[in-house]
């Protein structure tokens, strides 16, 4: 027998059979034994459990349902539950918020009163005016070693003839302009602004001076605190006004000076500006100190000597006019439109002149001669203004 | 419909029904107080679209029904959280009856032949025991059980069988 006959016999059980499925059924039921005895089988199932009592209500069942629903009727309180879609958003957020924290507690944080040394320290503890440090950064420009010159470069302020106000006080014949970067403080000094004449800095780098913190404040305990932005903008600003100096004092290059060999390398911190000075505008002492040197003649070993001739590059009239001067040539120096121009000046003995000057790919050519110019103004070019290297060479 | 009135009417019925499902008293009273409070809730947005006896029905089971996977739920994470260090045997099925007081067999199903009954009743799963309960105690017809429980007719006259022949089985195993 299979499923779908058994199924209608507890289908017939029910009476849910239609009447032609009933008839049908019942002829099968009277002709199969097996048939009938499945069908009481169900039947004894069927009343087995409909056999099962009914039972009443417990007692007091109304007053629990009652007591439930006061139970259940107060006001539940409410909570808020987040949509769905922004459960992914709450998730993150609260993600970020306990790492905050924790990366807070964790993470040790710098000292910021704490000095450290060199160019990272930040505050300088300064217990009276003589300790305060002679420069500490950029900003204290004048180094230690310097501290001492302004007073005897003060005395020779009336005899240099010096177009800059810088140049005036701070550059000693023959002697370059010392500028210190950043250092530690190795010995006592006075307050950075004090070390600086009056009148030796631009009103930008004065300004610049004036506004830091005052290291001589009272208590001897005052601290110059100097976070990394407060450094940033004082040392653009100074920048800003030394380019500025340096433009207007004809400068056109400040070189690194190598203090073992006294020669202009690449190395250390201490620079040397090379500035108009009448005093300074010497070329045949091989120090010069006027204008750019950008190019020597040389002599190969075993040629004739070439007599020392240098070339300047001068990019101001006062810096012309000092070249021309120190060089002692009579009259004016030839007219140069400063500053779209620049001048290329030969320094050298009597009668030299410049040929030509050619610009060329990465080079200044300047071709002279070091004899046959009457005329002063052979020493002078007005060329384009250019930083390329100059490349002097004497002409055939 | 008065409140008083729907309870008066239908509170028998449902712990008639709850009682058969569940298998004990307790559990009973509880699942059925449970269903009358919802359908107290829900009557004034009845709408008479069915009988209000099948409606009442349908809540029941319902109610029942998401006991039943609540115990489900529960018991999985009871095997999870303690499968590693208990009896598995001493799991007992979540739909086994878990009141406090004696089974039916004992306390009210004085004769062994309806303890042997209810005891296979509790075996079948739950659609199958819904439809056999409203069947057999309630006297349902197919089209009012489907209504119930959101079957076609002709699955509630297959699983219908199916659940009595499997009644059969079990009462044919148990002891005399």
């Amino acid at each position: 027998m299979n499923d779908d006959i058994r199924e209608k016999l507890s289908a017939y059980l029910d009476g849910a059979l239609s009447d032609l499925e009933r008839k049908t059924l019942e002829g099968e039921l009277s002709r199969s034994e097996e048939m009938r005895l499945e069908l009481e089988a169900l039947r004894a199932v069927s009343a087995a459990v409909k056999g099962l009592p009914k039972e009443p209500l417990p007692v007091g069942f109304a007053a629990r349902l009652d007591a439930r629903r006061a139970r259940e009727g107060a006001p539940e309180r409410e909570y808020f539950i987040l949509p769905p879609a922004y459960r992914p958003l709450a998730f993150a957020l609260s993600t970020a918020v306990v790492a905050l924290v924790v990366w807070d507690r964790t993470v040790t944080k710098p000292d910021v009163m704490a000095p450290r040394a060199g160019w990272d320290s930040e505050v300088v503890s300064v217990k009276s005016a003589a300790d305060a440090p002679p420069s500490i950064d950029v900003t204290g420009a004048v180094s230690a070693e310097n501290a001492g010159q302004p007073q005897e470069l003060a005395a020779k302020k009336e005899e240099a003839a010096m177009p800059s106000t810088l140049g005036k006080q701070l550059s000693a014949p023959g002697k370059p302009l010392e500028i210190a970067e950043d250092r530690a403080p190795s010995a006592p000094a006075a307050a950075p602004s004090r070390l600086i004449p009056d009148g030796a800095l631009s009103k930008e780098q004065s300004d610049v001076l004036d506004n830091l913190p005052d290291a001589t404040g009272a208590g001897g305990g005052a601290m110059i605190a100097r976070n990394e932005e407060e450094r940033s903008a004082i040392n653009e600003r100074l920048y800003k006004g030394f380019e500025e100096e340096k433009k207007r004092m004809g400068i056109a290059k400040i070189m690194e000076r190598d203090e073992e060999s006294d020669k202009l390398s690449t190395g250390g911190r201490e620079f040397m500006a090379l500035q108009a000075s009448p005093e300074a505008a010497r070329v045949d002492g091989g120090r010069a100190s006027i204008g750019s040197v950008r190019g020597a003649a040389r002599s190969k070993a075993g040629a004739p000597a070439v007599p020392a001739v240098k070339a300047l590059t001068l990019k101001s009239p006062e810096a012309l006019a000092a070249a021309w001067a120190g060089a002692g040539l009579a009259g004016d120096p030839p007219a140069v439109n400063f500053p779209e121009q620049m001048a290329v000046f030969l320094a050298g003995p009597e009668g030299c002149g410049i040929v030509s000057v050619r610009s060329r790919k990465n080079t200044l050519l300047v071709l002279y001669k070091s004899e046959g110019f009457d005329e002063p103004a052979a020493r002078v070019r007005a060329v384009a203004l250019s930083s390329k290297p100059v490349l002097l060479k004497l002409a055939e | 419909m008065p409140e008083s009135q729907f309870l008066e009417e239908h509170s028998q019925l449902v712990f008639n029904v709850a009682l058969r499902l569940t298998g004990n008293r307790s559990d009973a009273e509880d699942l059925a107080q449970d269903a009358l409070i919802r359908a107290l809730r829900a009557l004034p947005k009845f709408r008479g679209d069915s009988k209000l006896s099948t409606w009442v029905y349908t809540i029941t089971v319902n109610t029942w029904k998401n006991r039943v996977r609540a115990e489900k739920s529960r018991g999985f994470w009871k095997t999870i959280s303690f499968g590693a260090f208990g009896n598995k045997e001493d799991d007992e099925p979540v739909y086994e009856p878990k009141g406090d007081d004696a089974p039916l067999d004992s306390e009210l199903e004085k004769e062994g032949t309806n303890a042997v009954v209810q005891k296979a009743l509790l075996q079948l799963d739950a659609d199958d025991r819904a439809i056999v309960v409203l069947r057999e105690i309630e006297d349902r017809s197919y089209a009012e059980i489907g209504e119930v429980l959101g079957l076609a007719e002709g699955t509630v006259k297959s699983r219908l069988f199916r659940a009595r022949a499997k009644l059969k089985i079990l009462l044919d195993k148990a002891p005399a």
